[in-house]
């Protein structure tokens, strides 16, 4: 549990989408995974995940499991300002456990 | 033989005054010369806004905040990327100086396609201004022209064969920083991660002081209906 939480003192993207045609279309779409941060600070932050693969190499796929989000090699990320990043599965995959997950011996899981 | 010493004294005075006036002439012409290539700062800590303005892109408006850099006044720099920025700023040299006969082309380049870079060190007007051309067609400096000034020079990063454009040519998006988590483990409450069509998988992560506590979202959204409809 606390290396799933300690990956969040440091992590990138690849990139910021700013003129993509898709990301209208990305923004219409619901997430596959939403993840809210509460801060100590009395922040929150929300971050959306959309299947990378699914829409740029139009596989045809639709994913919507957790399992299944796991076998995209990019994802989507809308951050809190509304901006469309996009990261490689084995930068950012660690966040997308399941619940069983964290009883399963889950530490390698979190490696790429 | 009196004559004779009056006519060397006076030789001697005349030499000197001339070396005087030779001497102050090459002086001056340095200081120009000199002025017209300060484009770098000694240090990054002497300015505390940079704005870079593209005929064809947004403006750029770095603005110091202690150490780091903010961009525009909202967003964090990638400091892996604004270092080459800095490097430019602190380490450019003259390379050589054009030939006079190309001199209006590239100044006429410049007002077209030109970038102007201004440093502010706390005031409301720029204590440094200049114009940064095309890269040179070998491609290993780059034309660059203080502001109020039509001597053009081509400037190049010692040690490195690119030119220095590309540098100051990025969207706004490029440098900005791509880290999106930087929560320190005791900073952060609890972490819901949701999977819409995917409810057994989704959990909350709580802090509980020394360690987290992981519950899953379906047993929340349970304990919130018991509560709701004990509560009616």
């Amino acid at each position: 549990m606390n290396a799933y939480v300690a990956q969040f003192e440091m992590m990138g993207t690849e990139g910021i989408v700013a003129n993509s045609p898709e990301k209208d279309s990305i923004l219409n779409m619901e997430p596959v995974c939403k993840i809210t941060f509460k801060l100590k600070n009395n922040k929150t932050v929300v971050h959306n995940i959309y299947p990378y693969d699914d829409i740029m190499e139009e596989t045809g796929k639709v994913t919507r499991t957790q399992k299944e989000l796991l076998l995209q090699n990019r994802v989507f990320i809308l951050d809190s300002k509304n901006d469309l990043h996009t990261a490689q599965k084995r930068v950012v995959g660690g966040m997308f456990l399941s619940y069983d997950d964290f009883f399963r011996g889950t530490e390698s899981k979190l490696v790429y | 033989m009196k004559r004779s010493i009056l006519l060397v004294l006076l030789l001697i005075l005349l030499s000197g005054a001339a070396y005087y006036l030779v001497q102050k002439n090459e002086t001056s012409k340095k200081g120009i010369v000199t002025a017209d290539r300060g484009f770098t700062v000694e240090k990054m800590e002497d300015i505390d806004k940079i704005v870079i303005k593209h005929v064809k892109l947004q403006p750029l408006i770095f603005t110091r905040v202690g150490k780091s850099w903010m961009l525009d006044g909202k967003y964090d720099v990638d400091p892996a990327v604004f270092v080459n920025i800095e490097k430019v700023l602190l380490n450019m040299r003259l390379q050589y100086i054009p030939p006079a006969a190309s001199t209006n082309n590239i100044l006429e380049s410049i007002k077209t396609s030109g970038i102007q870079v201004d440093l502010y060190d706390g005031d409301d007007l720029p204590f440094k201004m200049f114009h940064i051309g095309s890269d040179v067609l070998k491609g290993d400096g780059t034309y660059m022209v203080m502001a109020g000034s039509s001597q053009p020079y081509v400037m190049h990063l010692p040690g490195l064969s690119g030119g220095l454009r590309s540098r100051f040519e990025q969207p706004a998006k490029n440098f900005r920083d791509k880290f999106i988590y930087k929560f320190p483990s005791d900073l952060i409450e609890s972490i819901q991660v949701v999977y819409p069509l995917d409810n057994f998988s989704s959990f909350i992560l709580e802090n509980k002081g020394k360690t987290f506590s992981v519950t899953p979202i379906l047993d929340l959204v349970k304990n919130q209906l018991i509560q709701s409809i004990s509560g009616h």
